[in-house]
């Protein structure tokens, strides 16, 4: 006969248990650990001759056929949205007193430059320079996550969003880039072509700033705040 | 079981009813009480109940504690004071609804 309650070592192996089944993300992993484990325990009330592995896998099958996957996916999709909502928190300062002045001046000058005969040069040179400046950034990112990731250290899920999120913004913006070297000959014939850069470019500039530096920056203070268990 | 469609519906709402009656509670917790409740009529596995928590932490209706409790952590969740208030408009959607339902089972036929 073994104790009803679970051991360190238990807890451990469920915790691998749950990453041999595609959870990879330390917050979630936490939360299906503590369920298998009350699920064992109770077994082990009921019928204390089941094994360990007999009573984790009759807990595993109360999660269905597709096991976590359907957790996981659907624990992707609320994150998201709670990263989309933190991303407008804090862009909308920008559209905001005092910062808005910031986001019309950006604008004003960029509509400016790109109305000069040399217009299309200038906004080829300022859209390569934003490009530029957070593709480096976003590649940063990446080995960052990759390095938790092989490591084996804890990954939480949002911060995964913020940094992957920052790098997979800076690979859309090189084709961007790529197709916009492509069509600018054609654009910039249009009697708006210069108002609509300067929109695009300054809407994109925050966007960036936003995800690619405010957030990251701002990582440690936001899992600290979504994840209670982050500083235990 | 065939009618589970019908309380999968109503899967949030017993969820934040509970929650409303037990001030905070732990995934594992919640799971066996919905099954308790439901009596095995809801055929519903962990792999539906823990979505439904996610969704209900993101939208702001519940909030969570984490805790160490023996040799692990427990997260549990608690309602937000917006979650109250969309407890009681769940609740008394669900009971106009039973309403609506009881008529269309049992119409009552008068000569007026």
């Amino acid at each position: 006969m073994h104790s009803t309650k679970l051991t360190q070592q238990h807890i451990e192996h469920l915790y691998l248990f749950t990453r041999q089944h595609y959870v990879f993300h330390f917050d979630l992993q936490t939360e299906l650990v503590d369920h298998m484990a009350n699920a064992i325990e109770t077994t082990w009330k009921t019928s204390p001759g089941i094994t360990f592995e007999e009573a984790r896998d009759k807990s595993f099958k109360t999660f269905g056929v597709f096991g976590f996957m359907d957790v996981v996916e659907k624990r992707q999709k609320a994150m998201s949205k709670r990263y989309m909502k933190l991303l407008w928190s804090f862009a909308k300062n920008w559209f905001s007193f005092p910062e808005v002045l910031k986001t019309v001046v950006i604008f004003i000058s960029t509509y400016v430059l790109f109305s000069l005969n040399f217009g299309k040069q200038v906004a080829i040179v300022a859209f390569i320079i934003l490009f530029a400046s957070i593709f480096f950034k976003g590649f940063k990112f990446v080995k960052y996550i990759k390095n938790k990731e092989q490591s084996k250290e804890k990954l939480w899920l949002l911060e995964d969003l913020i940094f992957r999120n920052a790098s997979a913004n800076a690979m859309l913006q090189i084709t961007f880039v790529l197709n916009m070297y492509n069509t600018i000959e054609n654009f910039w014939h249009f009697k708006y072509a210069a108002f609509i850069a300067a929109l695009l470019f300054t809407v994109l500039a925050i966007y960036s700033y936003v995800s690619v530096v405010v957030l990251p920056k701002n990582a440690e203070m936001l899992l600290n705040k979504i994840y209670p268990e982050y500083s235990l | 079981m065939g009618n589970s469609k019908l309380y999968k519906g109503s899967l949030t709402t017993i969820i934040m009813k509970l929650l409303a009656e037990n001030d905070k509670m732990y995934g594992y917790e919640i799971t066996q009480k919905v099954k308790k409740l439901t009596q095995g009529e809801l055929n519903i596995t962990e792999g539906a109940l823990y979505p439904a928590l996610h969704k209900l932490e993101a939208d702001g209706l519940l909030h969570v504690e984490v805790k160490k409790v023996d040799n692990r952590l427990r997260k549990y969740y608690k309602l937000t004071e917006k979650g109250t208030k969309e407890t009681a408009n769940l609740l008394t959607e669900l009971q106009r609804y039973i309403e609506t339902m009881q008529h269309l089972v049992n119409p009552k036929f008068s000569l007026d």
